[in-house]
């Protein structure tokens, strides 16, 4: 029974995933388990799956930017804007907005690595000037006309008539980014920052490197969404991306929960966007209209960071039972651990971002 | 300091504790928890104006009982006798956890307890300050009311926390559950508490004391409980005990005592640490070696710069002036990085620095060296279990399992992983500040038994900057003494006794 109820907890989003399939399925039996909707919901959310694998990184070392959705929609305007004025080819642009992006990263790394200052600021203040420029170089237009044809076969192809190439794109980051965090060094490293940054300092890690690469990760894998979103739309729309911020925290935060419990992952993160690209199609599917969308993305980060609160309350509490009841064992040889005595400070601190969700 | 109406006031006469009368009465306390028998047939007695010490390793039931006096835990059986109880509120806990709020004043702080005093909706901050201000003068607590808690030293905070737990109490009597009031305190600083907690005497409390530090349970006490495996083993006025019988109750067997363990004769060439004239902020011109393989105490007051000298050598401060050579190479503006690159390791004061509270007892031992655990693309599942086992059972850590997060260890657990983590690495030199804090008498001579075989096996220099006098005398090959920021007193070989360290440390 204990083994059911972890490997629920453990895989809960898979299951959630499974059944909203299922749901919708039986709803609209017609329009929803088919081979072109399945593409499309994977066409959809790979723009923001990337979105969301990149805010994870800041929020692995316990940081937050909020700055994604104004990155991306610079990277969508400066590539359709360089595509059909500059006659640039795709390559070049691609190179030019990914420097960029890790240019607007270096800088929010910067300010909050070295000068220390609150992330959550930061990245609003850099991000409302980058939604300036944006402002500034579209004037507001939509960039819909000389986009090559070459160009929207990137974002438009389906392999088999199925397989989205911007969902290939998003896997391949993915995996390179687990791998990362679960077998490199450097990923260990990230996630031992994000649990004690001066822990972290003591054994010799470079902190504020580590922050400032986060923070440059985060805005070129922003920049990157956009540059698909072109792709996949044939347009630049200057403010389509900005409404990528929010989902893209309720799935980091609900991917939380699973595969790796209590910690920000990548495949949790994945599965959640898809749960949303899935359920948002699902809904507008059964009559939703546009309103839907913001509310129910809305909703799901609340019940994210709820289920995940809950998560860490029970975990806490099996803890300390477990704590007690090893405290009391009766042992053969001498018991000389001290009683949990807590680490935590004398004082009562207030509430800090968390670290993890 | 009672702040209730005269009408309670005149039933709290009636109840008053006259010194020496029973304040409260704990008969054949039972308390299980599933299969741990914790508490089994617990007697305690407390009497107004005695100081009661309760001692005993963790784990004993000391931390249940506490919890049961509290009402967090109901006993199982057994009974809680209070003969003259007036309301709800006649026990006061000071807890480790001291339970102040930082940011704001010790006004506030100590009004939250007692509620504040309003006209017309409005706080009355001249009334409260001056209110706060007889409070501060009648415990002899040294500093502005208007002070924010978080500015104070730990011995002050500590006291205004004992002001506050007092002002729930009525104005004669009542009991006082004082938990490790001194475990974050220097052992000069514990002295101001031990002259307040006999302050607390002459108003008739009855105080429940409970420490580690067995100097201030003879300093101090008037009786002592000693419990052992859940069960009462010793109960009695101090007077008959002595520091080994007080150890002996506790451990349940003789704790060597050795006083030195032979240096190893196997030569690991010669300075591996040498510090000349280093000064800092506090720290003035000190100069020091270590030998590979010695373990060199520092012994000081607060304020003498000990801590500072680690964190010095360490890299985490930059010395105003002076020279730092470590293994024959100097050291210029380094880094703790580069300190930790070059083969130092640090413990420490503050026990939750050390380690990754959150991740587990296996990413904790393997973080400091990753490149040990690395197969061919990554981190290798196999050998970072192999490396966590090899911490553990060096150590004798105990925990449930490998996985488990390394703060559901108990503290003396968790210090065993922050040390040990550093011996996977080539570590030459252990700077540890503190390492013992908290942490009861068996745990201590574990860890120091550990890290001795490893000076002796693989010349591992250690740096210990401890105010555990006793600790320092018994297991360091030398000891110097600090005070305000110099050196002024060393001591090794036979010359090496706690009792000659102690003197040199108050008599500067």
């Amino acid at each position: 029974m204990r083994f059911l109820f972890t490997a629920v907890s453990k895989y809960g989003l898979v299951v959630g995933l499974i059944i909203m399939i299922a749901a919708f399925s039986i709803a609209k039996p017609d329009a929803f388990p088919t081979f072109a909707n399945a593409g499309s919901i994977l066409s959809d959310s790979a723009v923001l799956s990337l979105v969301a694998l990149g805010i994870m990184l800041p929020l692995v070392v316990g940081h937050f930017d909020l700055s994604p959705g104004f990155v991306a929609s610079l990277a969508v305007m400066l590539t359709a804007g360089m595509l059909s004025r500059n006659q640039l080819p795709w390559p070049v642009v691609l190179l030019i907005v990914l420097v960029v992006g890790a240019s607007i990263g270096a800088i929010m790394g910067t300010l909050v690595a070295h000068l220390e200052l609150n992330s959550l600021i930061v990245s609003l203040g850099v991000g409302s000037v980058v939604s300036g420029l944006v402002l500034m170089y579209s004037e507001g237009q939509i960039i819909f006309q000389g986009i090559p044809k070459s160009f929207v076969k990137l974002g438009q192809t389906r392999l088999f008539d199925f397989m989205p190439l911007p969902f290939i794109y998003a896997m391949v980051v993915a995996v390179v980014m687990w791998f990362v965090l679960s077998m490199r060094p450097g990923g260990r490293r990230l996630y031992a920052i994000g649990s004690s940054p001066e822990a972290a300092r003591l054994i010799g890690i470079n902190v504020r490197r580590y922050v400032l690469i986060s923070f440059v990760v985060s805005s070129v894998l922003a920049s990157l969404a956009g540059f698909v979103q072109v792709a996949r739309l044939g347009a630049g729309h200057p403010t389509s991306a900005q409404s990528l911020l929010l989902p893209a925290y309720a799935a980091a935060f609900l991917g939380a929960t699973a595969f790796r419990p209590g910690f920000y992952n990548v495949w949790g993160t994945f599965f959640a966007v898809y749960l949303v690209g899935a359920g948002t199609t699902g809904l507008f599917m059964l009559g939703g209209e546009s309103h839907v969308q913001p509310v129910f993305n809305g909703a799901l980060l609340i019940l994210a960071v709820a289920v995940a609160r809950l998560g860490v309350i029970r975990k806490s509490k099996t803890m300390a039972k477990r704590a007690e009841a090893m405290l009391h064992q009766r042992e053969e040889t001498r018991q000389h651990g001290d009683g949990p005595d807590c680490p935590a400070p004398i004082l009562l601190s207030t509430d800090k971002s968390p670290k993890r969700a | 300091m009672n702040l209730v109406d005269p009408a309670q006031s005149a039933a709290n006469d009636v109840g008053v504790e006259r010194q020496g009368s029973i304040a409260i009465e704990v008969r054949n306390l039972h308390k299980r928890f599933g299969a741990t028998y914790a508490l089994r047939g617990v007697d305690l007695v407390l009497k107004g104006g005695c100081v009661h010490a309760l001692l005993g390793a963790n784990g004993c039931g000391k931390s249940t009982l506490v919890k049961v006096l509290a009402g967090y835990h109901s006993a199982d059986s057994g009974e809680i006798i209070r003969p003259n109880a007036v309301g709800e509120t006649s026990i006061a806990f000071v807890h480790q956890d001291l339970g102040l709020v930082g940011p704001l004043t010790v006004t506030e702080n100590l009004a939250f307890a007692t509620g504040f005093q309003t006209r017309m909706g409005a706080i009355k901050w001249a009334e409260e300050h001056r209110r706060a201000e007889r409070i501060l003068q009648e415990y002899k607590i040294d500093c502005s009311p208007r002070e924010a808690v978080s500015a104070l030293g730990p011995a002050e905070q500590t006291m205004i926390a004992i002001a506050r737990a007092m002002s729930s109490l009525p104005t004669r009597g009542g009991v006082l559950v004082l938990d490790e009031p001194t475990a974050r305190l220097p052992v000069n600083e514990a002295d101001r508490l031990i002259q307040l907690v006999r302050l607390l005497k002459t108003r008739g409390v009855a105080v429940l004391y409970i420490t580690h530090r067995l100097d201030e349970v003879l300093q101090l006490a008037d009786e002592v409980t000693v419990l052992r495996d859940g069960a009462r083993v010793h109960c009695g006025p101090i007077q008959s005990l002595g520091r080994n019988e007080l150890v002996r109750l506790i451990v349940g067997k003789n704790v060597e005592t050795i006083k030195h363990v032979a240096r190893s004769t196997k030569s690991f060439g010669s300075d591996l640490l040498a510090v000349a004239d280093l000064s800092g902020q506090r720290v003035q011109q000190v100069s020091l070696s270590i030998e590979p393989g010695e373990l060199l105490g520092i012994a000081g007051l607060v304020g003498s710069g000990r801590s500072e000298l680690g964190r010095l050598i360490f890299g985490l401060q930059r010395p105003t002036s002076g020279k730092i050579t470590f293994q024959k190479e100097d050291l210029i503006n380094h880094s703790s990085e580069d300190a930790v690159a070059g083969g130092m390791g640090y413990v420490p004061q503050e026990r939750a620095k050390g380690i990754f509270g959150g991740l587990s007892v296996e990413e904790n031992t393997i973080l400091a060296n990753l490149q040990s655990v690395m197969a061919r693309f990554g981190v290798s599942t196999s050998r970072s279990k192999q490396a966590a086992t090899d911490v553990v059972s060096q150590f004798q850590v105990k925990a449930e399992s490998l996985d488990v997060p390394i703060e559901a260890l108990s503290g003396g657990n968790q210090q065993k992983v922050s040390l040990g983590k550093w011996l996977r690495r080539n570590t030459k030199l252990m700077i540890l500040d503190e390492p013992t804090q908290g942490i009861d008498v068996g745990a201590r001579t574990e860890i120091f038994h550990v890290i001795r075989r490893l000076a002796r096996e693989r010349g591992i220099g250690a740096l210990v900057l401890d105010s555990d006098l006793d600790i320092l005398a018994e297991h360091c090959d030398r000891v110097l003494v600090m005070a305000r920021g110099r050196i002024v007193k060393a001591f090794e070989g036979a010359a090496l006794t706690a009792d000659a360290v102690r003197l040199a440390v108050y008599g500067h």
